[in-house]
């Protein structure tokens, strides 16, 4: 069998009503990215179908699934973690789950300010949590937190220091915290979460040797 | 043909290897029964992150008892509804990419028609049974469903009745929490009942005129009368929450005194759902000119409604044949899945990937 670093990784993000999928590693860097709204059961599979049609590839080809764990919908990020898991059970991959809240943080963490990343959970609830960069990786300043936007808009207005916002944020809450000299707020269509980041991160953790079990692996719920 | 069904849409993690939709070959079913027995009923958002936990070691174990490996499998099944959406999502979406991944066709199947579809299957090491004959009668009747349907052949519905209110076994569920024996309430209230009299007290049966439609609401209504005289004041003031509204909150048993004439009341209770059955499937039977009438469902396991069914049918009909499933393909499995899918891939029904979970999925 060939090892898994000879086969590209299939990326997996349904955890909010914003999904993505992607294809990364031995030549490959293709993503799709789309608005699955709550039907991500009719619309995950069909698209990393599509996917690997566009790339020339049939599952067969795929050499390990990364998965965003969570936090989120609580439904999106079943049907992420099902399929994931269905992938394992049929072609016998390795897993890695990775924190959805991370994703949405990764890309930004070059700047070298902290980064607060949001994740919409529902019912206009935001999870939301503080990551710093560390030498290779990015590592998580508080325990994330289900709160209404006016919380998360608040915890960054009694920050001293510059620091980046991002992630899911509706309209009302980029306004609030756009008046805020010290906070960085991204344009909306650089804070949508990528499968390359999700890539970038299961990269650290397959590196780690960090694979997850499949039994295992579970969403991360916070519920409120 | 084997086909690997997956069945996900209430409180049961199962799957099942079913060889030509008769012989099964493995049949693994992960119950949540306990989970949810502190809850008096199935708390959704529990059961559906127990399938995310239970999918790939029921999975597994249902292909290694089958003796086959993946390359093994020549189709995939799932259903699709009628059922819990997040639970539902679980077995569809592994099903679908198991199947897109192992280059197989994939077979969306309706819950209802998997529960009829237990009659065809044999226990694992047997002779499967002698197919049913068409045309026939079934009443299909669980915690969720209470139908009664006529098939002229196979995938050929016709919608007979069904229920107003609660299903039939949602009504054992009441029953049995009125008179504090327990979840599930169908096997407890069976319990309870034997050596009771089943005619000591005087409960309604809702005919509804001619049709074939079903109600149990103001049964349950008569029973929470009855039995008020004989509870403990610590009980619950509200014991009619069908299922909790907070999504973890503990259910308070009701607790009756001990002199509580508990078997006449579980007995007279019984009486009261298993007659309006068994008397319009008898009727339906008759009116259709079936030449056999299906029990199926987690309640087809209630053996008062076996026993009085079978009496009737034989005094009423002479040898039309009554027959259940045994009872491990009564309540919730994923044979009944993987078998109702062969005569659906035979007829050419085959999924795509962007099928999708159906909670309130009709039969007909
Ligand atoms: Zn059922």
């Amino acid at each position: 069998m060939d090892s898994a670093a000879d086969k590209p990784l299939l990326c997996i993000d349904a955890s909010s009503e914003q999904a993505g999928v992607g294809l990364f590693g031995r030549g490959h860097d293709a993503e799709l990215i789309w608005r699955a709204g709550r039907a991500q059961t009719v619309t995950l599979l069909a698209q990393i179908h599509h996917l690997l049609e566009l790339n020339g590839l049939v599952p067969a080809d795929l050499g390990a699934v990364a998965v965003a764990s969570g936090p989120g919908t609580f439904n999106g990020l079943r049907v992420g973690m099902s399929v994931a898991k269905g992938l394992v059970l049929a072609l016998d991959l390795p897993l890695y789950g990775v924190d959805t809240l991370a994703i949405a943080a990764a890309p930004w963490l070059a700047s070298n300010a902290p980064v607060i990343a949001a994740v919409a959970a529902g019912r206009g609830r935001l999870v939301w949590a503080e990551y710093c960069a560390t030498a290779d990786d990015i590592s998580l300043v508080a325990e994330p937190r289900n709160t209404a936007p006016d919380a998360l808009v608040e915890a960054a207005r009694t920050r001293a220091d510059r620091i980046v916002v991002t992630g899911e944020l509706d309209a009302e809450t980029v306004a609030a915290l756009v008046t805020l000299d010290h906070v960085v707020v991204p344009s909306a269509p650089l804070r949508v979460r990528r499968p390359g980041a999700l890539a970038w991160l299961a990269g650290q953790r397959l590196a780690r040797g960090e694979a997850d079990d499949p039994v295992l692996l579970e969403p991360r719920y916070l519920g409120r | 043909m084997q086909i690997l069904g997956i069945e996900t849409s209430c409180d049961e993690t199962a799957a099942a290897i079913v060889v030509d939709g008769v012989r099964v070959r493995s049949n693994i079913v992960a119950s949540q029964t306990e989970l949810h027995r502190a809850h008096g009923g199935v708390v959704p958002e529990l059961a559906a992150r127990q399938h995310i936990r239970a999918i790939v070691p029921v999975i597994e174990t249902a292909l290694a008892d089958a003796g086959i490996d993946r390359a093994g499998i020549d189709a995939v099944a799932m259903t699709a509804g009628p059922g819990l959406a997040g639970s539902l999502l679980v077995g569809v979406n592994v099903a679908k990419t198991m199947a897109w991944a192992l280059d197989r066709p994939l077979i969306s199947v309706n819950h209802l028609e998997a529960h009829i579809y237990a009659n065809w299957l044999g226990l694992p090491g047997e002779e499967p049974p002698p197919p049913p004959r068409f045309p026939l009668v079934c009443l299909l009747v669980s915690g969720g469903h209470t139908e009664l349907i006529a098939m002229t052949g196979h995938g050929l519905y016709r919608h007979l009745g069904r229920t107003l209110d609660d299903a039939a076994g949602e009504a054992f569920d009441k029953g049995a929490r009125l008179l504090g024996l327990g979840y599930p309430g169908g096997p407890a209230i069976q319990r309870a009942a034997s050596g009771g009299d089943p005619e000591r007290f005087a409960l309604p049966r809702a005919w509804l005129g001619e049709s074939y439609d079903f109600s149990f609401s103001g049964l349950k209504t008569a029973l929470l009368r009855l039995s008020e005289p004989y509870r403990l004041p610590a009980s619950p003031e509200e014991p009619f929450q069908g299922s909790p509204s907070g999504p973890f909150r503990e259910h308070r048993p009701v607790q009756l005194v001990g002199d509580a004439p508990v078997a006449d009341l579980a007995a007279s209770f019984q009486a009261a759902i298993v007659e309006p059955l068994v008397v319009k499937t008898v009727r339906a039977a008759e009116a259709f000119g079936a030449r056999t009438i299906l029990l199926a469902g987690g309640v087809a396991a209630n053996r008062a409604l076996r026993d009085a069914l079978t009496a009737a049918a034989a005094a009423t009909l002479g040898d039309t044949p009554v027959r259940f499933p045994p009872l491990v393909y009564c309540t919730d499995n994923a044979a009944m899945v993987a078998g109702a899918a062969h005569w659906a891939l035979r007829r050419g029904d085959q999924a795509g990937w962007e099928a999708d979970v159906v909670p309130r999925l009709a039969l007909v």
